[in-house]
């Protein structure tokens, strides 16, 4: 991964980094990389690839309505608020 | 469509599903709460929560896949699809990635060559998103009742040719939605919404030029609109010779025209990857047997019924079938018709589509609620059926049924409203007005024949308006005959 890749996640991610943060960035990110392709190198074609270590399916959640917040609980944490709603920088 | 061009179209349509709780979280799906009311630290994306599948969720997909005639995939399983968003609070929406749970199926059209089959390529099971508000000047206001409310969006094949297939098509699968019980169908409350993959190329052609997607279509008007103007500007500029550029149009229903909303080159790089908060869904034989029992007859099916059935129109039994209430509304009518010809189905027909729609769509209501049950609709085609009354004074009648559960005899009765055909009574009667009118009698075997129909009238009247018109009139003639025949 490249200095530029990493751009572009950071941008995906809305994340600003400076030149000299992507560059070392970048090196830990190619050596994590580096550290996982060594299974990619491995002859793994009969095996499934495995998702989660619980191998259990359908844990299912009946379709009943549970409590909810209160508004006031819900917005406690938001920086900024507006009455009943999330306030945040205009984005169209 | 300008001649030697054809389009390839293809919808995503999300439907918001009708269960009780939300896709991950036990919050209230309810449309048109307060705001930021019905949350809770999952749907709010708090950290440290974790999701939960509601089982209804996989449930109607699975109901719609069959429906659809798709594959159900036995082992499926959920992904993050990760872009940036503040009406998205993690950051991610919890979609299905490769192994979408139904794929492969087709839905039956009708268009104007005839039917035809619009292939799917895949169901899958995803969360909705938050809403934001952005009509304030400063900022954009967030409200997240609808972040975790369930969907499944259904992804058609290219196989639609022109903007009314595209209206036809997404007018079958709102059908099937809303006739599967698992969503309201309803495209301005966006419950249902529909974007199109548009391209064109030259008639003939068989492979696919460069698409653009096209948004905001919330209403079928729209969306045939929005397809037939995209699919003119994209033929002119080849005619040009421009290129169509990748990228999402937003429909503007103000101007009737698709804008530029973002070029694909900016395209959002979702990194899907597996969801690991969530396991697997298994669906087996028990849950597909279960969910093909809870398919009731699905509208095109329904609409062939209807017409073989009852003897009606195509344009009858489409509207009837359009509507599951309506239709039930229509069969119980015509199973209370005391004597079930196809005059008298046809009948309950036009009633409804006429009075009984007028009265829906007046008072906002749905036909259960009207205040007219089916026998007593059939009760009223009984009685203009049988001569009983004249449909001039079924009409007449009819107001006095809403609300009420007294049938058109006992209004006929109450009121001494029945129309008399008893030959003998209208002998009396007519012998009764020919004799009063002698001087007009005379006239009338003079040749002033337009007196016929005034002796006719004073018939009608000396009778209160309840004799036969058709029989005064037969036994008038005869009676003047045999005078004149004197």
């Amino acid at each position: 991964m490249n200095p530029d890749e990493l751009q572009k996640l950071a941008a995906l991610s809305r994340l600003k980094f400076t030149d000299e943060q992507l560059e070392s960035f970048a090196e830990q990110f190619n050596n994590v990389v580096e550290f996982v392709g060594k299974v990619s190198a491995e002859d793994l074609g009969d095996v499934e690839p495995m998702l989660s270590v619980n191998e259990s399916v359908n844990v299912f959640r009946e379709d009943v309505v549970g409590e909810c917040l209160t508004t006031e609980e819900a917005l406690r944490n938001a920086p900024k608020k507006n009455e009943a709603f999330f306030k945040v920088p205009k984005v169209l | 469509m300008k001649s030697g061009y054809e389009a390839v179209i293809g919808l995503e349509v999300h439907a918001q599903l009708k269960t009780e709780s939300k896709a991950f979280c036990s919050c209230p799906t309810v449309y048109g709460a307060q705001p930021n009311v019905n949350v809770c630290p999952i749907c709010l994306g708090h950290p440290g929560t974790l999701p939960v599948l509601n089982e209804n969720l996989v449930a109607f997909a699975v109901r719609m896949g069959l429906a659809t005639n798709c594959s159900i995939r036995e082992h499926s399983t959920f992904s993050r699809k990760n872009y940036f968003y503040p009406d998205l609070p993690k950051g991610y929406q919890i979609s299905q990635y490769s192994d979408p749970i139904c794929y492969n199926g087709w839905v039956e059209i009708e268009t104007d060559a005839g039917e035809k089959n619009i292939g799917i390529t895949r169901i899958h099971m995803e969360e909705d998103a938050g809403k934001s508000i952005h009509d304030l000047d400063i900022d954009t206001l967030v409200d997240l009742n609808r972040s975790g409310i369930p969907l499944i969006e259904i992804v058609s094949e290219p196989d639609i040719r022109t903007a009314h297939e595209a209206y036809q098509y997404l007018l079958g699968i709102r059908q099937t939605l809303v006739f599967l019980g698992i969503c309201d169908g309803n495209l301005e409350e966006g419950s249902l919404r529909c974007d199109a993959n548009v391209s064109v190329r030259k008639k003939g052609d068989t492979h696919l030029n460069t698409k653009s997607e096209v948004k905001n279509l919330n209403s079928f008007r729209n969306v045939e609109k929005a397809i037939g103007y995209e699919i003119d500007r994209q033929i002119a500029l080849m005619e040009d010779g421009n290129e169509v550029q990748h990228q999402t149009m937003m429909w503007d229903a103000g101007s009737g025209k698709t804008k530029v909303m973002r070029s694909k080159e900016e395209a959002h790089d979702y990194r899907y990857f597996a969801e690991p908060d969530l396991l697997g869904v298994t669906v087996d034989s028990v849950m597909i047997e279960k969910q093909t029992g809870l398919i009731p007859e699905l509208g095109l099916q329904k609409k062939r019924r209807f017409m073989l059935e009852y003897g009606l129109p195509a344009y009858d039994a489409a509207i009837l079938t359009d509507d599951v209430q309506l239709a039930l509304y229509y069969e119980e009518a015509c199973q209370a018709l005391s004597e079930r010809s196809e005059e008298a189905c046809k009948m309950v027909s036009n009633w409804i589509l006429t009075e009984l729609m007028r009265e829906m769509s007046e008072k906002k209501v749905n036909i259960r609620e009207t205040g007219i049950g089916a026998a007593q609709l059939a009760s009223l085609v009984d009685v203009v059926a049988n001569g009983s009354i004249s449909h001039k004074v079924a009409k007449e009648i009819l107001p006095d049924m809403f609300g009420s559960d007294v049938t058109a005899q006992q209004i006929i009765k109450e009121r001494g409203l029945e129309q008399v055909s008893d030959e003998s009574t209208i002998k009396e009667l007519v012998a009764q007005v020919l004799l009063v009118n002698a001087e007009s009698v005379e006239k009338l075997k003079q040749g002033k024949t337009n007196l016929f129909g005034f002796l006719v009238g004073q018939a009608l009247k000396a009778s209160g308006g309840s004799a036969n018109p058709s029989v005064v009139c037969s036994i008038m003639k005869e009676a003047l005959e045999m005078e004149v025949g004197e």
